[in-house]
């Protein structure tokens, strides 16, 4: 009509539909996160949600408490009128009638903090959670917050999901890296270390040594030589343990970054596992290469030596490989 | 002739042609003042929403720094020294007995054994001290590295927090725009009526009153020359 009033638009901050939509969805995302870390089960958790999503326990006026279920062995109960009345006093108490609720009359003490009252708001106030949202959805500016909100608190949720994959790689994940890695290359080196001292107890005893101080400097050396590649063996591990641990941060890393991009906390948690699972497969190893090998090089220098030397008594040298009777001579 | 009436008209309407503009002037006034108002009520409440995630940025940096302060670090440093230097050391200490391999003969004195025992548990104690050197030596390397994982957990953190003042922050243009046209209100009719009234009233006066109810054409004294 004209000169009439324009309708004010509607506004889920001025009706206040806007925080009573986020004190409902604060404490759903409460739950969830609870249910993220593993302090609550699942299927406690949906119950909530579901309480608090539909307001089931609430909106319907509390229903008359139903009659209590009498013990079938029990004796007849005084309304029957059979009970005389000097049995009366000897009689049990009747069980007190549960608290109710709207479908089977019981409530769960656990979904007793999340009842209106609990969270703030009388009965009357008390709306669907879908409803409100449906509502806030005809203002935009509360619709994007909504929706603002709901995002964040789904990377919120993914970023639990991450943590939580990544959680097995802790300090005793990386010690059994280390043992493995240890485990691999000891046993090599050992092997190695046991063929080098036989080949030298061999060489010194050919030559009468074995039991004389060079035999032992010879040993002392070796043993150190073999401390000394475990020592190395064991500080490439550690070296090789840290790396593996970047790696992992940085895949932890990655998927943070895709969890506040995409804020799917479904698809993140799928991805963090599946980069979990693929974590665990080591790199390729080379096999530990010849440690002693210097160690037996002054025994193969006198070896080769002795083959080569000149022949005793002679001064020319003599090939040591025979090329058989027969004669020949030069041709000028 | 100018009567009372219009002179009346003649000071009155631009009087009140006047008082409507200021009229409709101080409403499209206070229209862009609500307006800014409820721009700044939207920036505000934005401000507010990004203070607390930038508090809590601040909680996780200032952990962080404290972290590095001067005695935590040396305390880190001299534990990661200690910690390779032990894993190190076990290494070096766990090497098997070489005395056990060499096969001596039964009849080789005992000084020979003996002697050949310090030499070895010489041996293996130069490789400790190598080993608890090295130790050291990669300590600092570990120590950093650690740190530069507490640096990266404490950035993914921060980074969160600031993915979600962005998300704030890029609603916040919008808001702005939706508050705003909800502060406009219609300017109301009465200035422009005033301005209206004001300048008829102005007319009316310098037109000497009002219009005459008859209107004799020129050409009807051409086409009537006695009545001139």
């Amino acid at each position: 009509m004209c000169g009439s009033k324009p309708k004010e638009p509607y506004s889920a901050y001025k009706s206040g539909d806007f925080n009573r939509w986020k004190k409902q969805f604060d404490k759903i995302a409460e739950i969830e996160l609870a249910a993220a870390r593993g302090e609550i089960p699942q299927e406690q958790a949906q119950a909530q949600i579901d309480a608090i999503r539909t307001g089931r326990a609430v909106t319907a006026p509390a229903p008359a408490p139903a009659p209590a279920p009498a013990p079938a062995p029990a004796p007849q109960s005084k309304e029957d009128g059979f009970t005389p009345p000097w049995l009366a006093p000897y009689l049990p108490a009747a069980p007190a009638p549960a608290p109710q609720s709207k479908e089977d009359g019981f409530t769960p003490p656990w979904l007793v903090p999340y009842l209106p009252a609990a969270l703030g708001g009388s009965q009357s106030q008390w709306q669907l959670l879908s409803d409100l949202e449906n509502k806030i959805k005809e203002d935009p500016s509360a619709a994007m917050e909504m929706r603002e909100l709901m995002r964040q608190h789904k990377i919120n949720l993914g970023k639990i999901g991450i943590d939580q994959a990544f959680s097995k790689f802790d300090d005793d994940y990386y010690k059994k890296y280390r043992d493995d890695y240890t485990g691999y290359y000891f046993p090599q080196l050992d092997e190695q270390y046991g063929k080098v001292t036989d080949k030298m107890t061999a060489l010194l005893a050919d030559r009468g040594i074995l039991s004389s101080s060079i035999g032992s400097n010879k040993f002392a050396d070796l043993a150190k030589e073999h401390s000394n590649a475990r020592t190395n063996i064991s500080n490439e591990a550690l070296d090789a343990a840290n790396k593996l641990r970047a790696q992992v941060e940085s895949a932890k890393s990655n998927l943070y970054s895709l969890n506040e991009a995409s804020a799917d906390p479904q698809a993140i948690n799928a991805q963090a596992i599946g980069q979990a699972t693929a974590l665990v497969a080591p790199p390729t190893y080379s096999p530990l290469g010849n440690i002693f090998a210097s160690a037996l090089d002054a025994f193969g220098n006198y070896m080769s030596a002795r083959q080569n030397r000149p022949y005793q008594n002679r001064s020319m040298y003599i090939s040591p490989y025979p090329t058989g009777y027969g004669s020949g001579r030069v041709v000028r | 002739m100018c009567t009372g009436l219009e002179l009346i008209g003649l000071i009155a309407g631009p009087v009140i042609s006047g008082v409507g503009a200021a009229i409709q002037q101080r409403e499209m006034a206070r229209n862009m003042q609500r307006m800014a108002e409820a721009r700044n009520n939207e920036l505000r409440r934005t401000l507010a929403k990004n203070d607390q995630l930038a508090e809590r940025s601040r909680e996780v940096f200032e952990a962080r720094r404290r972290a590095t302060e001067g005695q935590e670090l040396d305390k880190a440093e001299q534990e990661s020294k200690e910690k390779r230097s032990q894993e190190l050391e076990t290494a070096a200490e766990q090497t098997p007995a070489p005395a056990a391999d060499v096969p001596l003969a039964g009849s080789t004195p005992q000084v020979v054994q003996s002697d050949m025992a310090k030499r070895f548990q010489n041996a293996i104690n130069q490789s400790k001290d190598q080993a608890n050197k090295l130790g050291i030596l990669s300590g600092y390397g570990d120590m950093w590295l650690n740190q530069g994982f507490a640096d990266m957990q404490a950035g993914r953190d921060i980074g969160t927090y600031s993915n979600f003042a962005s998300g704030n922050m890029a609603l916040l243009p919008y808001q702005q725009d939706i508050a705003e046209m909800r502060a406009y209100k219609p300017i109301s009719p009465i200035g422009g009526i005033l301005q209206g009234v004001g300048g008829m009233l102005s007319s009316y006066g310098g037109g000497g009153g009002l219009p005459k109810r008859s209107y004799t054409s020129p050409t009807y004294f051409y086409s009537n020359p006695g009545l001139w």
